[in-house]
């Protein structure tokens, strides 16, 4: 049995963070475990650029950024073990791993930090009908094997999904010499950042079809045709609107989902609308002792937002194996009201300032996001205009919890 | 030059071949099975248990691609087949023999048991009907209460039940696998990508023209199951039509394994507005939702539709009010030979005999639900048809003993240690989600029936079959063939030999 | 009159603009908060400029391709032309981070640079 202080399940932007961040908070005995050949996690295919203009005020390439908090990671020695997959996590922090040169490894923490990051929707999970020929991919396995492998999925390409990794595709596609004949999304409104829908599909001349989807599927043994159809606002084909567009490739930019299959073994709570575990202001989940960021927390849109989240991570792991368990004497719970997604963290101590994540339901011009306890407004502001697509964070100081008398708070944007 | 060429025609029996304009050698069996499905596989392998020269034709990349590996995969214990009927007789056998058969071929079998649940009075007095004629076939069927459910099953709800202790599930595919490579091992010569354009009569003797070239046999077995109807027409049978019926189904996330551990069957609906789809248990930990009902005109389309989609998740919520869209991870369908049409519908009985103009031509026709199940029977049973007519000899060499890959998952934590310790290829997890190392992948890829498809890693290895349903070990999957196989980028197919799965290298000359 | 609606992607606010122009002659600007906005505006009517990102083969590295990009914008209607040229190229193992793979590709104004590490095999 290997005993650590602080171990770290994934090496992408969160876990190289929250390792940087513990380390600076003094940790010296962290171990990061990583199931890929090289740290950088799902940054190591996202050779775009338009990371760090937060964080580091550049626009970097997703290997860049990886490469800065690699970098200092090497510098500083903290240990990662790539190619190691973690197969088992308990609630008592007993981690079963195994890799290639040690073979099958346990190890007991005393805090874990959850960074797995996630995987993307599939055909499956949306019910996609018609045949099952090759051809069909999801956009995130698409970069993978054309970023990383050198192979190109196909030629004639319909994208179902405008959200930023299908748009990203849509463009690497055309530069390699694929045509893409269209990009469907079913909501009337894309969810991809503007910049991409302009730069990777105006730019190009690839059609965005808003409340379109693919309703058949038709080829035999590779993809030969996809029937779309527009779908009212209800998300139903509307019938008569159907249209077949040849092609030899749909890719799936449908959504990802928190990676948690760990987390549910050791009994972390997870939240039903995020996916990710429901979290206190430190970022611990209800196992003591075990922490969440990332991807696997909930799904980010900047790569920037993921290492602050986890930088905070970092430092309560190492604020727990210094102090122990931290009582709380009145914790309020946070929850989304009406016009708002979900909320994290999703329990806050008063005695803390508060940094809030949240999504709102739908794109709005002109809204307030109001705090509410019990009936009274205890925080509110405006914004010009919102987007379930763009995290919004909201600050508030620990003046503004004290003197509550609640035990919960309601989050809105009307 | 004349004489040497007219004893090449006689040494090697060349056949003029219309189709390709030539002479053509012939290969020469004694038998030749068509069709590898799960009944043709285990025909094949019953009947290299004995002295013949035994060659298996089909037309698929791999065995088991038609319904054999789009089933529930549930081994019934007979009770809905009348008694007497030759599917009656078959099924009891098959389901009697079935662990043994999967003992011996290492194929996963357990016996979970069956619940069909009644939700109103009518169809509690369903359960009685159906409690009686399983009985007559020899099935050990109980009724039971609502305590029985909510003790066994706490999701489902239900008035009653029957209970059938002795319904077990296996894995088709795996099965079908199992049985095509102990044939192979014993002799049978399996040839895949082979597709029957005709059979003619030559003699005594039945010469198969395919797209892989001649056959000259002494026995054709057809066991084509869709095109069985077209394979019999070259036996002058042509009182049968295949109607294919499809079935749809959804596959849940493991998360989801504790809704139920036994098979649970809603009492098959009176009108025709519902499936009476079924929910299954699968031996790997899925639950299964379905089949569904539909009778299609393209005998080979396995797509799958929103309606029927939509309906089966409806039916399930019936009973098991915990189900929702969120846990589906995948749909499939697979296609049922039905015999008649829907709007004569009824029993039929299994269709498994000599076609009336040849007794060496026998014809296996309709062959549905409970075919699984029926295998080892209907192996039996053909194998009996020739041995009356050949008096077949035992092989002493016979051995009917076969290992499938290693599980390493299924392992204790010191087997997986002694293993990991000794093969570096164990140390490696490719398919994260349903833990599947990279040896498994590697013994995949090196069957002994060649079959070097992405699918046929997926049904030997289990690998994309999770959650992410290949997400994450696809790109590993074709390094490994790629690194360990040799295979270029544009070799690599999903399935049959059309279906290329990239269109090649991003970066270089082609 | 042509309009155009961008959105300015040299910082986060990620301003939405509205261009009115003549002929490649900017008539007005409406939306940008800051005088690189207005920058940016104007050079996306007259000749747009794109980072350019992609990947690159390697030889006797311990992966087969090298992320790069062009270390300035380039020329929106050059991109294809740049891609033919990295298309066939081959650079060898090691790689840092910054290094050049190919100086001004197809005569146009830029390097191409590594965006990530390659080691030996």
């Amino acid at each position: 049995m290997i005993n650590k202080e602080l171990v770290i399940i994934g090496a992408g932007p969160a876990g190289l963070a929250a390792a940087l961040s513990a380390y600076e908070e003094g940790l010296r005995d962290i171990l990061i475990i990583e199931r890929e050949s090289k740290p950088g996690g799902i940054l190591k295919q996202c050779i775009h650029d338009g990371f760090g203009l937060h964080k580091f005020k550049e626009i970097l390439t997703g290997p860049e950024y990886a490469f800065r908090y690699i970098e200092k990671v090497r510098e500083k020695n903290i240990e990662i073990l790539t190619d190691t997959i973690v197969t088992m996590l308990t609630n008592d922090k007993y981690i079963k791993a195994i890799n290639q040169e040690q073979g099958i490894m346990e190890i007991k923490a005393q805090a874990v930090i959850l960074a797995m990051g996630s995987r993307e929707r599939t055909s499956g999970g949306i019910s996609l009908p018609g045949d099952r020929p090759a051809g069909i991919y999801t956009a995130g396995l698409a970069q993978n094997l054309m970023n990383l492998h050198n192979i190109k999925v196909g030629e004639k390409i319909v994208i179902l999904g405008s959200g930023d990794i299908g748009l990203i595709m849509a463009r690497r596609l055309t530069l390699e010499g694929a045509s893409v004949k269209a990009v469907l999304e079913i909501m009337p409104y894309s969810n991809g950042l503007k910049r991409n829908i302009n730069q990777c599909l105006v730019d190009y001349d690839i059609p965005l079809k808003l409340q379109h989807t693919v309703i058949d599927v038709k080829g035999d043994s590779r993809l030969e045709s996809v029937t779309v159809a527009e779908v009212d606002n209800q998300l139903q084909p509307i019938p008569g609107t159907e249209y077949d567009i040849d092609c030899d490739t749909l890719i799936l930019s449908v959504g990802l989902i928190p990676e948690n299959e760990l987390s549910r073994q050791a009994n972390v709570q997870l939240d039903d609308i995020t996916g990710g575990a429901l979290v206190k202001d430190n970022l611990e989940t209800n196992v003591e002792g075990i922490f969440s960021c990332g991807n696997v927390l909930h799904i980010h849109d900047l790569v920037d937002y993921v290492s602050d989240e986890a930088e905070k991570a970092g430092k309560s792991a190492v604020e727990y194996i210094n102090q122990g368990k931290k009582w709380e004497k009145e914790n309020i719970f946070v929850e989304p009201g009406q016009g708002i997604n979900y909320v994290i963290p999703q329990v806050i101590s008063k005695e803390k300032d508060q940094i809030f994540s949240m999504r709102v339901k739908q794109p709005d011009t002109d809204k307030t996001i109001k705090l509410f306890c019990e009936e009274e407004v205890i925080f509110e502001q405006d914004f010009d205009k919102v987007n379930p697509s763009e995290m919004i964070k909201i600050d508030i100081k620990k003046e503004k919890f004290k003197p509550l008398k609640g035990k919960s708070i309601k989050v809105v944007a009307i | 030059m004349k004489i040497q060429t007219i004893l090449i025609i006689l040494c090697f029996g060349k056949e003029f071949n219309e189709s390709g304009g030539g002479f053509l050698e012939s290969q020469k069996f004694d038998i030749v099975v068509i069709g590898g499905g799960v009944v043709g596989t285990a025909i094949a392998r019953e009947l290299s248990k004995y002295k013949a020269n035994v060659g298996l034709i089909e037309k698929e990349s791999d065995v088991g691609l038609g319904a054999s590996n789009s089933n529930s995969g549930v081994v019934h214990s007979g009770f809905t087949a009348p008694v007497g009927s030759l599917k009656a007789d078959v099924c009891m056998y098959g389901n009697s023999h079935f662990e043994e058969v999967c003992d011996e071929l290492d194929v996963p079998f357990e016996r979970v048991g069956k619940l069909v649940v009644a939700l109103n009075k009518k169809q509690v007095a369903e359960l009685y009907n159906m409690q009686y004629v399983g009985s007559m076939n020899g099935a050990e069927l109980h009724i039971v209460g609502k305590d029985f459910i909510k003790e066994k099953e706490p999701f489902i709800d239900g008035k009653a039940a029957m209970y059938s202790p002795n319904s077990a599930i296996t894995s088709p595919y795996e099965l079908t696998i199992a049985y095509a490579e102990n044939a192979h091992t014993n002799g049978v010569d399996i040839k895949l990508n082979t597709e029957v354009v005709e059979i003619k009569k030559k003699n005594t003797k039945f010469l198969i023209e395919t797209n892989n070239g001649l056959f000259e046999t002494n026995y054709v077995i057809n066991s084509a199951g869709l095109f069985s109807d077209f394979i019999a027409s070259f036996s002058g049978e042509d009182r049968y039509k295949i109607y294919p019926c499809r079935g749809e189904y959804y596959v849940l996330d493991k998360n989801a394994s504790d809704l139920i551990s036994r098979l649970v069957y809603p009492v098959p609906p009176e009108n025709a507005g519902g499936y009476g789809i079924h929910l299954t248990p699968t031996i790997d930990g899925n639950i299964l939702i379905g089949p569904s009902n539909e009778y299609i005109n393209d005998v080979e389309n396995e797509a799958t539709t929103k309606e029927v989609m939509d309906q089966l998740i409806k039916e399930a919520q019936n009973f098991l009010p915990a189900i929702n869209r969120d846990l589906v991870i995948r749909s499939y369908s697979g296609i049922r030979s039905k015999i008649v049409p829907p709007e004569i519908g009824g029993f039929t009985d299994f269709v498994i005999e000599k076609s009336p103009k040849y007794d060496n031509f026998i014809n296996l026709i309709g062959i549905e639900s409970p075919g699984l199940t029926s295998a080892p029977g209907i192996a039996k049973y053909v194998v009996d048809i020739i041995d009356k007519m050949e008096n077949l000899q035992q092989d002493e060499d016979y051995d009917g003993k076969r290992d499938g890959i290693t599980k390493f998952d299924q392992l204790t934590l010191q087997k997986q240690k002694e293993l990991a310790e000794s093969n570096p290829n164990y140390r490696d997890i490719v398919c994260r989600c349903e833990n599947i190392t990279k040896q498994e992948i590697i013994d995949a890829l090196k069957n002994p029936l060649g079959v070097k498809t992405l699918k046929g890693v997926k049904y030997r290895a289990r690998a994309t079959m999770g959650r992410c349903q290949g997400g994450y070990c696809i790109a590993r999957i074709i390094k490994i063939m790629q690194e360990e196989f040799g295979f270029d980028v544009k070799e690599l197919k999903l399935e049959s030999n059309k279906s290329k799965l990239f269109s090649g290298q991003a970066k270089g000359w082609e | 009159m042509p309009k155009k609606e961008i959105t300015c992607i040299l910082c986060p606010n990620g301003c939405d603009i509205s261009i009115e122009y003549d002929d490649d002659e900017l008539i007005e600007i409406e939306g940008a908060v800051c005088l690189k906005g207005k920058e940016y505006a104007r050079q996306e009517i007259k000749d747009p400029l794109r980072i350019l990102t992609s990947s690159v083969m390697v030889k006797g590295g311990d992966t087969s391709l090298v992320s790069v990009k062009s270390d300035k914008p380039v020329p929106l209607e050059n991109i294809m032309d740049i891609m033919e040229e990295l298309k066939v190229l081959k650079v060898n193992a090691p790689i840092n981070i910054g290094d050049i793979i190919i100086e001004n590709p197809r005569g146009i104004d830029c390097n191409i640079i590594a965006t990530r590490e390659v080691e030996d095999k």
